[in-house]
This record gives structure tokens, sequence and C-alpha cells, in this order.
């Protein structure tokens, strides 16, 4: 007799999401998050945009910090283009976001646990999972149909179980971030820098929060990055942006970019958001990606768990429909690869072709097919792009 | 054992953000950590200094490892 169907691993967007949705097809679900509160801990730049968010939750006004209606992008050189795109996507207020999210899993049903931590998660020869858990005065072990693995970038579950064997540095963002009071920021423009004294291999954020504070940040590709850290570039950035502005405060983390996050079960445990390298590889946005692997996740984990030791069938849909989820994933994967490798010349021709090609009325969103004939068009290395994009 | 597990270790760094990246890109599971700080196994680290090449931070450095 287990103690839950599914039991969910981390508390963030993804695993929230993953929670509901197993609790929603009718599982017992159990969801654990090491901190003492759900939405405690943000390591977020808290962009989202519009058009995926949309196909997910109707958000609330008090999760929305501001609404995104242009977008700056600074050359290198300080060359600007700047776009509009009424209501384009948001910037959150991460942690009252995550508590909705939450308020959202008790109401379909998840038990929470709050400030536990999984220490270790095993498949049992007898179909299902153990999971030993720990929390001031509570530490036991509980057994589980399938497990949700949503504990971020360190995915230490899918390295206990075989799933993966770590990310490699060259598909990771390291990030630091600042945020900023007062700024003199426009409350509906992000802004994007780009160039390798700023962020090499990446690039450097201000998202504003309204109210005179923004989210500063920068991330960067390592290895591309020279010597310096994405602590000294965020320093160096804020200096150069907004000198004058204090730090309210001071996160670093990383963002995963894998090229095949696919294969992300094994043995009942399902990957979900960061902890399967799924986020997008080309601007690293990681909320609307996981919470959209994490309902998949979800879903599978409840027919898993129904099935009992005989998963198998389930694990392969799962992973069919990871990729049916990020079909796009191949091209923006070498989009990015390209891009990060792009000297200061090359970047600041492609942001002034971007100018360009959006004061034509066209857009580069959408279609992963139209982002690929912008690259080519724009690029001077033309040949140098397909080859790239066929090698990945 | 989970490489979040905190154990006996040769090297520990006091770290303040534990984001964990170093420990995602261990290929040795080499790394866990503690609130407070991060905890290098020695018996297993190869010397790949992939965990210092991603810290953000620049918590972790190559004397570390010397």
């Amino acid at each position: 007799m287990r103690d839950f169907d599914v039991v969910v691993v981390g508390g963030g967007c993804s695993g929230l999401w993953a929670a509901r949705a197993a609790a929603m097809a009718g599982a017992n679900t159990l969801l654990v998050e090491k901190a003492t509160r759900i939405g405690e801990r943000i390591v977020c730049a808290e962009g989202v945009g519009a058009d995926g968010m949309a196909e997910l939750v109707d958000l609330k006004p008090e999760w929305v910090a501001t609404t995104i209606d242009r977008v700056n992008l600074f050359a290198p050189g300080e060359k600007t283009v700047e776009f509009t795109e009424q209501g384009c996507g948001y910037v959150l207020n991460k942690g009252i976001f995550l508590l909705g999210l939450s308020r959202m899993a008790a109401e379909a049903g998840v038990e929470m646990w709050p400030g536990t931590r999984a220490t270790a998660v095993k498949a049992l020869d007898s179909g299902g999972v153990r999971i030993d858990v720990e929390a001031p005065g509570r530490n036991r072990t509980i057994t589980a149909g399938a497990v949700v693995a949503a504990d971020g970038v360190e995915a230490s579950i899918a390295r206990q179980v075989g799933i993966h064997d770590g990310l490699r540095a060259e598909d990771v963002f390291s990030c630091a971030q600042y945020t900023v009071a007062p700024i003199d920021a426009d409350p509906h423009t992000v802004e994007f820098h780009f160039g390798t004294e700023i962020s090499p291999g990446g690039y450097a954020w201000v998202f504003p929060k309204g109210d005179s504070v923004a989210n500063v940040g920068v991330g960067v590709i390592p290895g591309v990055s020279a010597d310096r850290k994405p602590a000294e570039y965020l320093e160096t950035f804020k200096r150069r942006r907004c000198p004058e502005s204090k730090i309210l405060a001071y996160v670093v983390g990383g963002v995963p970019t894998v090229k095949d996050p696919s294969r992300a079960s094994k043995s009942g445990v399902f990957l979900a958001g960061d902890a399967a390298g799924i986020t997008d590889p080309v601007s690293g946005a990681g909320i609307v990606p996981g919470m959209e692997s994490g309902a998949v996740a979800g879903e599978h984990a409840v027919r898993y768990a129904a099935t009992g030791s005989d998963g198998r069938a389930v694990e392969k849909e799962f992973a069919a429909s990871l990729k049916s989820l990020l079909k796009d994933r191949r091209i923006r994967y070498a989009v990015r690869k390209v891009l990060s490798n792009m000297d200061d010349k090359e970047l600041a021709r492609m942001i002034e072709a971007t100018g360009e090609y959006v004061a034509g009325g066209k857009t580069i969103r959408g279609d992963p097919f139209r982002l690929v004939k912008f690259m080519v068009k724009v690029m001077p290395n033309t040949f140098g792009i397909i080859k790239h994009i066929v090698r990945v | 054992m989970s490489s979040n597990d905190p154990r006996e270790s040769d090297i520990s760094i006091k770290c303040i953000w534990t984001c964990g990246l170093c420990s995602a890109v261990c290929r040795d599971m080499a790394i866990s950590y503690r609130p407070d700080s991060v905890e290098v196994d020695k018996s297993v680290c190869s010397g790949c200094l992939v965990c210092v090449k991603v810290c953000p931070a620049g918590m972790l450095g190559e004397e570390t490892f010397a």
C-alpha cells in the first residue's frame, strides 16, 4: 500500500503545475518543497511572454508587476532598436504568482509539505518509488506510484535514478541579478543589452517591475566569458546603466538549455522544468516551458502510477509528448549556439537588421522557421549558420 | 546518496547562494551543499574545474582544488 499516487519534488512553477495536473487527474498527490514557504526563494528575472501564459492560466492582477509593451535591443556600441508590441509580455511578482499557483494546487487537492527536502529517491523492484524526506521533526520514508522531479537546475533526482549525468557547461546560462531602485526605466519596456564586454555569449537585461524598481541582470555562457564571472559583468553593467540605483536584492543561478530534453523519465520518475533542461534556448525563459512540461509530467505520472511496474509505454508516450511540446527546439538551440558565438560586429549587424525587419511590420515571434530565415538573412556568414543548424 | 546530501567532505566553501549550478555540471557527483556552504568530496573529484567555470558568483576558485 503506497502513501501517495504521485509525489512532486519542488514547489516552483513546474512542480506546482505538475502537482495540480496530477490531482486534477484524480491522483492522491503530495508536493514537497525544501523552502519553508512556497515562493520564498526567487531566482528568476520574472519575465513571461503573453502568448504562452494565456494558454496556461488567467493571470490575476496581483501576480503582475507590469505589462510589457515595448522591447529595446542595445547593440554593442549603444545603437538601439526599439519595437512596440502592445501587451507582448509581463514581468511577474513571482512570489505572489507562486502563492497563487499553490492555492490552485491546494484547491485541486494537492497536499503540500513546505520545509521538506527529498534526500533520496529510488525506484522499487516491486513497482513504485521510494522517497526519503527530511524535515524538522519529520524525517521519514514515503512511497508513491510515480514521482515528478521538478527540483530545479541541480536535477539531483534525475542523476540519482540515472536519467542523465549532469549538464554540460556550454548548455548553461550562468546568471547574476540585482533588483534595484530607484531606476530611470520605462515601466513598460524591457531592455536587452548585447556585446562581448557586457555579457559574452548571452545578454544583460533590465526588466521593470513598476514603481521605479527593476530586475537588472546578466547571463553568460561559461567558456565564452574569458575569466570574468557573471557577478563581475553584472557590477560593470550596473555601473553603466544605473550607477545611482541601490541594490534591494542579489541572486545568482543557472538556466539550463539542453539540446534534447525529451529523455526525461525512468522507472517512474518524470522530470519537469529546469530539472529536465526545459527552457527557451534563445532567451532562457523558463516559466512557461516549466509549467507546460510540468502539466505533461504530472499527467503521465498519474498514468504510470496506475499501471504499476509496467509503465514503459507511458514513459515512451511522455517522451513523445515532450518532443511535440518542444517541436522547434532543435532550431532554437542552433540559433542560440550561433548567437553565443557572434562577435560584436555580427551582433550589431543582427540588431540593426532586426530594426529594419520589424520596421517593415514583420515579427520574428511564433514560427521557428521564420526565426531561421531571419537569422540567415541578416547574418554575414550564411553558410556557417546553416552548417551549424544541420550539425546540431 | 543524493548529490544534495550533506556529508563529510575534504573541501567546504562558504556560499550563501547554493544555487546548485556547480553540482549540476559535476559529472563526478562530488559536490553537495548545506544551506550556507558547498561541500566537495575530493575522493571522487577528478579536478575538471567545470564547477569553477560555471559558478556565477565566483565562490569556487581554481585554488580551492589545488
